[in-house]
């Protein structure tokens, strides 16, 4: 099994000699751990991977954290670096403190006992540390086959596709994001086997070599979170099963899910001859209305379209049953049809139109919420419950 | 007005249909070697003049009635008689609800005008039902359903009862207390105590005296104790179940009665369990294996036909020598029925620890939750025909009897076994070539 860091056999003496001490603003400091430390696991067989490795030097700190799925190396350069070193501390702990002293400065130094001080005016923490060469080390940044991708359209695509993947391990190749780019097109695909959210979007170059990786759910809303608001370009490279993604503050490394991602083309339906037009946030809001009484056990609302309009209905054993009227116009024969609203809300949120398009065939064919523009498109597929009866 | 129509020993009346030689002499249904473990299901009136009655023991029923012939039934085709029973009804009368295999009450409120006098449509279907399906029965008829099944109980066998109007509470007054449904030995005892002897004391009862006595049920008894309410409330059939075979009845009888619709704002029952208790203690991992293979089956079965899925898989065994103890482990969501069933076999696997016999053997679901049938997106084949099966078997099931299709694990045959609808006892092998591939 391969994985995010490749582990170096490192000089440990070089370390316990070198002692970090860098000074800096306890949140922004916190800002940057937080990144890294939302990687390292609470829990791991391996109990150094619930460390993060801080590497000072040149001026910059870098703040290193894995569970060997994913990895990522932020570079914190609002710091004052009092001396070069190595530091291994455990994340947790150490964000804690981080975010309890927000506001103030504060001054971290190692001592010969590979544990640290953090002192700020009034308070001073002494934190055991551990032997930093125990840490795998993150692979080093690949010289070649990097392409790069605008962050904002990234971010985008990431936001209108992360939520429909797989939460639970079960399916394998679900539990990630595909990533496919091929010709001058990028596309995102999350699935869960129930929706399906598709986006794809042009590219101002054609790509050489097609691209076509599932990337763990959690290495792309990392990726997410680092971007933010960010205007820049990344680099992104694959190589073996791996992709390292390169932004301007933090070097990402994710282990590729592997596994046959479902074939997403062929599931997009092109027949669907019941299309409307409808208002976001008081069709959201109708829904909301309908699923309020529905349980964890039951979430199901019975969709009946027909020519007065909408009847969302819902009825929760135990519980009771709701009933909410929609106005629309349905000039096609009546529907009954079936979903777990919580799919349609899923997709309501990330739209940021005020209208959306929703396309209906039958109660067994999948509704789809299309949007497109150009050089952009977006689908996303909801399979109806089945109501039986 | 209302009306409840009850088959007079219904499983009887079925047997000497088909078969006439058994008219006139002492039957008992539940089991053929009387020697054997099992209880009576239902026993002719020539053999309740000994004593014998449902739920009574076997061997005990022997003792009492030795002449009686003794079988073991033939559950399909009650049940097939049932449902033409509530089909003849249902085309006559406005609103009938069947209460269980062999009692069905009808609602005739308001239908004066439509339908004529209900003393006359009462006795027209009861008629009907002897004459179109050759069962005898017993109608009651009265204001409430709950004094029509009183009196229906009363009027048995061959009779017509009705009860005028307003006459409920002076009908049940002078009638012992048991002869209210919900009043049963243990319940009569506390009543007695309270030196009530009849159902008139129970309804003149102060409703505090009653509460503080038996809690809330006492308000429910003594409110049935003046007459009850005039409306039909839906409520679960439930089969008079005396035998402990798989429970394929109550399977067939929820699929009859029509409760696979969706599920209504209503309550959901809490739990689902299917048990067997074997004619001899076992032992024979390959029989205890099989017995497990056919509980999951219908009891999985069950839980199909009623949209429901369990949180919790529950096995209990009681050994040998009547300890009892349960097993529970928690199954996903979607797992499917060979999942469940090697869960169970996981749980049967560590209760045979024991080193025991074993004498009943059960499986039951907890936490029962509404099963919403999600689609898929990229159904494999594989998937899709294995959600099929079970829908296309209890399809299978319903058309041609539950016996009509088994899981081949569930075949080994356990000599001696009573099992009501199975027939008499086949060697292993011969069973096996019959059942075929």
């Amino acid at each position: 099994m391969s994985s995010a860091v490749v582990e170096k056999s490192q000089d440990s003496k070089s370390h316990s000699k070198t002692c970090l001490s860098f000074r800096g603003d306890a949140r922004e400091l916190a800002d940057s751990v937080s990144l890294a430390a939302s990687v390292s696991p609470t829990k791991s067989p391996r109990a150094v991977l619930q460390n993060l490795l801080l590497h000072g030097r040149e001026g910059v700190l870098e703040v290193t954290g894995t569970d060997l799925e994913v990895a990522i190396r932020v570079r914190i350069e609002q710091v004052e670096i009092l001396q070069d070193g190595l530091l291994l501390v455990n994340a947790a702990r150490f964000l804690q403190i981080l975010r309890e002293l927000s506001g103030e400065q504060v001054e971290v130094t190692t001592d010969e006992r590979a544990g640290c001080t953090i002192a700020t005016g009034d308070a001073r923490f002494q934190v055991l540390g551990e032997d930093a060469s125990d840490f795998p080390e993150l692979q080093d940044w690949p010289s070649e086959g990097t392409f790069s991708l605008p962050a904002p359209k990234l971010v985008d695509m990431i936001r209108r596709t992360a939520f429909a993947t797989h939460a639970e391990k079960t399916r394998y190749a679900m539990n990630g994001i595909l990533l496919d780019l091929k010709d001058e097109r990028v596309h995102l695909v999350a699935t869960d086997g129930k929706r399906l959210a598709l986006c794809e979007r042009s590219l101002d170059f054609t790509v050489e070599k097609p691209v076509h990786v599932v990337v763990p759910t959690k290495g792309m809303t990392l990726l997410q979170r680092v971007l933010g608001t960010s205007e820049e370009e990344i680099q992104l490279s694959i190589e073996d099963n791996q992709v390292h993604i390169k932004t301007s503050n933090a070097l990402l490394s994710c282990r590729l899910v592997q596994g046959h991602f479902p074939p997403y083309e062929e599931v997009v339906p092109k027949d669907h001859d019941k299309p409307l037009t409808l208002p976001r946030e008081a069709f959201l809001s109708a829904l909301r209305r309908a699923s309020l009484l529905a349980t964890k056990d039951s979430q199901a609302v019975r969709f009946r379209f027909g020519r007065e309009g909408l009847e969302l209905t819902a009825r929760v054993p135990e519980v009771g049953e709701s009933r909410v009227q929609f106005p629309l116009d349905f000039p096609y024969d009546d529907l009954e049809i079936g979903f777990n609203p919580s799919y349609f809300a899923d997709v309501l949120k990330v739209i940021g139109t005020t209208e959306f398009l929703l396309e209906l065939k039958d109660e067994r064919s999948a509704a789809v919420v299309r949007e497109e523009s150009e050089g952009h498109r977006y689908v996303y597929l909801v399979m109806p419950l089945s109501l039986g009866g | 007005m209302f009306a409840h129509l009850d088959l007079d020993q219904f499983f009887v009346s079925v047997e000497r249909l088909r078969d006439p030689r058994l008219c006139g002499v002492p039957v008992c249904i539940g089991g053929s070697d009387p020697t054997k473990r099992g209880a009576v299901a239902c026993a002719s009136y020539e053999a309740r003049r000994f004593g014998v009655h449902a739920g009574m023991a076997l061997r005990r029923a022997r003792v009492l009635c030795p002449e009686a012939v003794f079988l073991s039934g033939h559950l399909d085709d009650y049940l097939e008689r049932s449902r033409n029973v509530l089909r003849l009804l249902e085309e006559r009368a406005p609103r009938v609800l069947p209460r269980s295999i062999d009692e069905f009450a009808i609602d005739l409120t308001g239908c004066e005008r439509l339908l004529g006098d209900p003393h006359t449509l009462a006795a027209s279907l009861r008629e009907a039902i002897l004459s179109e399906i050759g069962l005898s029965n017993t109608i009651g008829l009265a204001g409430t359903p709950l004094v029509a099944k009183v009196a229906s109980a009363r009027g048995k066998p061959e009779g017509f009862l009705a009860i005028p109007l307003g006459g409920e509470a002076a009908y049940l007054a002078p009638l012992p207390l048991r002869a209210l449904p919900g009043i049963g030995p243990k319940t009569e005892i506390r009543l007695r105590e309270l030196g009530l002897q009849t159902i008139g004391a129970l309804a003149r009862l102060d409703p505090e005296i009653l509460r503080t006595a038996l809690g809330a049920m006492g308000e429910t008894l003594g409110q049935r104790a003046r007459g009850g309410t005039p409306r039909l409330a839906q409520k679960q059939a439930i089969v008079p179940f005396v035998g402990q075979d798989d429970g394929a009845k109550e399977l067939l009888r929820d699929g009859l009665f029509g409760r696979q619709g969706e599920h209504e704002a209503k309550r959901l029952p809490k739990s689902l369990s299917r048990e067997r208790t074997f004619a001899e203690d076992q032992d024979d991992a390959l029989v205890l294996d099989a017995a497990l293979v056919r509980l999951v089956e219908t009891a999985v079965a069950a839980l199909r036909v009623q949209k429901l899925r369990g949180r919790t898989l529950a096995i209990h065994v009681r050994y040998a020598d009547l300890r009892t103890v349960s097993r529970h482990v928690r199954i996903s969501r979607d797992a499917e029925e060979h999942q469940v069933l090697a869960q169970g076999r996981r749980l049967l696997g560590r209760l045979l620890e024991r080193r025991l016999r074993i004498r009943r053997l059960g499986v039951g679901f907890l936490g029962l939750y509404p099963a919403l049938e999600q689609l898929e997106l990229f159904d494999g084949p594989q998937a899709r025909s294995r959600r099929a099966l079970g829908h296309a078997l209890d399809r299978v099931r319903t058309r041609f009897g539950w016996e009509s299709m088994r899981f081949g694990a569930g075949l080994v045959y356990q000599p001696g076994s009573r099992e009501l609808g199975s027939g008499e006892p086949r060697s292993r092998e011969p069973r096996l070539r019959e059942r075929g591939p």
